[in-house]
């Protein structure tokens, strides 16, 4: 099998045209279904020498996220925690910190795995995708590119990610069998903008409740636009119990999730209301 | 809603084979002229550090340090038979073993020694700090190592070969009665438990562990085994499950047989009971498997103090406990 180790975007594009290579990126998930044969490359097109895609920095009122930031390094970004803390709440908890040292976002969202740590996140803090192929580049919502089967086109490079930085406040919580090296089977992000007791533009994400993780628009705007107290709250924890249960409709999990997913949507917003947790 | 409760756990526990099966232990030991010893021996010390613990008893033994003891063990080719380490039975069986081939290269020791010093009787003989003498006549004493020297000079070696057979017998196949087992370990084991009521998980807080050892040879060593028993015991509790389908493992994996990883492990509390075992080395007895027993009863009985349900089978999973309390409330009819 092949191995490629280019330096630059441009090079990378050039090799996934020519030799149909699979880009390759932390790894962690990746290598894991090679050994199995799940996946059987016809090679490998390592990005871990393109420095630029590594990069964390605040652009024009935006985030800007390199594809091979590391869950480490976002996990320990000052910005990140700043301006995108449900997403440093999920680098904090994913997986251990030898995978975080390895693994990256961009990776996260290629393997796109229904348990995915990073994108409920990423969705509820309105995170755009930067794509690249030969042909040119493409930018879109982390949700609509989540809607296409498959997820991306042989030769597309996911670059990054591009948060919107609106002064909003976000958090996220888990549920693993136990507290680290834990598959999430549950999870719940949640971004709102405060105004002062009200909460607008609420977006309210889930992860292991279906084949990829989504945003709920409806529950978003359930809850967009109104007081941000106890009963509103109960009103949500109603409603996501209800997502839940139609997301997973008569599977084997569902009676346990639908009911737990209300004390993981209360963690996760205990972040933003620290009073209107348990 | 986050509740908290205290549960206990006791346990007896018979180490050893057991039921008359012929539980024997050997050891060969040789005392070298440089003042050093070898014990070798079949036990194998798969980490728990039963190494060490025949380290230290040939030296207590000879008067040594530890680290002047050589184990060779776990070897077919050299190391004489000293069955499985399972049972709880190395430090008590093997010691055993060790023990008794050590005094018996010890008593040719010493009565080669008498005959160097002019004593009337080899019980007027001593080791003690590497130097070998006469008891209570600091003035009239040698090195260890010179003596041995002096010894292999004139053709005297000090080597043994010894088997301790643990006591054991059946039980009555009508009336289940009879001495299966010998010794038996106590233990207690208290642990504090936080459930969450919404999703069912279980965090335990803090487990405190008091265990009977007899007598603890190595104290940090019956430490680590607490702590190590407490943490399978909290997997064995909470997350430990062998899934089959028509009896191939469904989770033959570290990565979906779920065992606890640091985080899971809360602050545990180890002290130990030491009630000397007149039969054990030096008054010891095994502590392996003990450790683990008490913690399962521990946290179910936590759990139940904590939300009042009770779960009769492991793991205690969050599934279970959000069904039980779902019964107990009167959600969900029982079947």
């Amino acid at each position: 099998m092949k191995y490629f180790q280019p330096q630059s975007v441009e090079e990378a594009l050039e090799l996934a045209y020519t030799s149909e290579a699979t880009f390759l990126a932390g790894g962690t998930d990746l290598v894991l279904h090679m050994r199995t044969g799940k996946v059987q490359p016809l090679g490998l097109i390592d990005l871990g020498k393109i420095s630029v895609l590594r990069e964390i920095k605040e652009i024009e009122g935006s985030l800007e996220i390199g594809s091979m930031a590391t869950f480490a390094e976002l996990g320990k970004s000052e910005l990140v925690f700043r301006k995108a803390h449900a997403l440093w709440q999920a680098c904090q908890t994913m997986g251990s910190p030898q995978i975080r040292n390895q693994a990256t976002i961009g990776g996260n969202l290629g393997n796109c795995s229904p348990a995915a740590d990073g994108l409920p996140a990423l969705l509820a803090l309105g995170a755009e995708v930067c794509l690249s192929t030969k042909a040119g580049n493409e930018i879109l919502p982390l949700e609509s590119l989540l809607s296409r089967t498959p997820l991306l086109e042989q030769g597309t490079l996911i670059r990054g990610f591009r948060i919107p930085i609106n002064g909003q406040k976000s958090g996220f919580a888990k549920l693993g069998r136990r507290k680290a090296l834990a598959i999430a089977r549950l999870s719940v992000a949640v971004s709102v903008e405060m105004n002062g007791s009200r909460i607008d533009n609420v977006r309210v994400a889930l992860g292991a409740v279906g084949r990829r993780a989504f945003l709920s628009e409806a529950l978003g705007q359930e809850l967009s636009g109104q007081e941000l107290n106890n009963e509103l709250l109960e009103k949500g924890v109603l409603e996501v119990q209800r997502i839940v249960r139609e997301a997973l409709g008569t599977r084997a999990s569902a009676p346990y999730k639908r009911v737990a997913v209300a004390g993981v949507f209360r963690e996760a917003l205990a972040t933003i209301i620290p009073e209107g947790g348990k | 809603m986050k509740k908290r409760g205290i549960g206990l756990g006791c346990s007896w526990y018979g180490t050893g084979y057991g039921n008359g099966f012929p539980d024997v232990s050997s050891a060969f030991v040789e005392i070298h002229d440089d003042g050093s010893a070898t014990v070798l021996t079949g036990a194998v010390d798969v980490g728990q550090g039963s190494n060490s613990i025949f380290a230290q008893i040939v030296a207590e033994e000879l008067g040594l340090e530890a680290q002047d003891i050589c184990v060779y063990s776990g070897d077919t080719d050299a190391t004489p038979d000293s069955g499985t380490t399972a049972a709880t039975r190395q430090t008590y069986n093997t010691g055993n073993a060790v023990l008794k081939a050590v005094r018996q290269a010890k008593s040719s020791l010493l009565v080669y020694a008498a005959r160097e010093f002019s004593c009337p009787t080899s019980e007027g003989i001593e080791l003690k700090e590497g130097y070998i003498g006469v008891k209570g006549d600091p003035s009239r004493r040698v090195p260890l190592a010179d003596l041995v020297f002096q010894a292999r000079l004139r053709g005297e070696r000090f080597i043994s070969a010894e088997s301790s057979t643990a006591r054991s017998t059946p039980v009555d196949p009508e009336t289940g009665q009879g001495a299966p087992y010998w010794p038996y370990s106590f233990g207690c084991q208290s642990a504090e438990v936080e459930v969450d009521t919404e999703t069912g998980v279980v965090q335990v807080l803090k487990v405190v562990a008091v265990h009977d050892v007899g007598k603890a040879l190595n104290p940090t060593q019956v430490e680590g085994q607490i702590a190590g028993g407490v943490t399978q015991g909290i997997g064995y509790a909470l997350l430990e499950e062998l899934e089959l389908n028509e009896g191939k493992i469904k989770n033959p994996a570290f990565s979906s047989y779920l065992i606890p990883t640091a985080l899971d492990v809360p602050n545990i509390e180890a002290f130990f009971v030491e009630d000397a075992e007149s039969t054990g080395p030096f008054g010891a007895k095994g502590l392996g498997e003990p450790a683990m027993l008490p913690t399962v009863a521990a946290i179910i009985n936590a759990i139940d103090d904590a939300v009042g349900v009770r779960i009769t089978s492991i793991p205690a999973t969050p599934e279970k406990i959000l069904k039980a309390l779902a019964e107990k409330n009167g959600e969900v009819k029982k079947h």
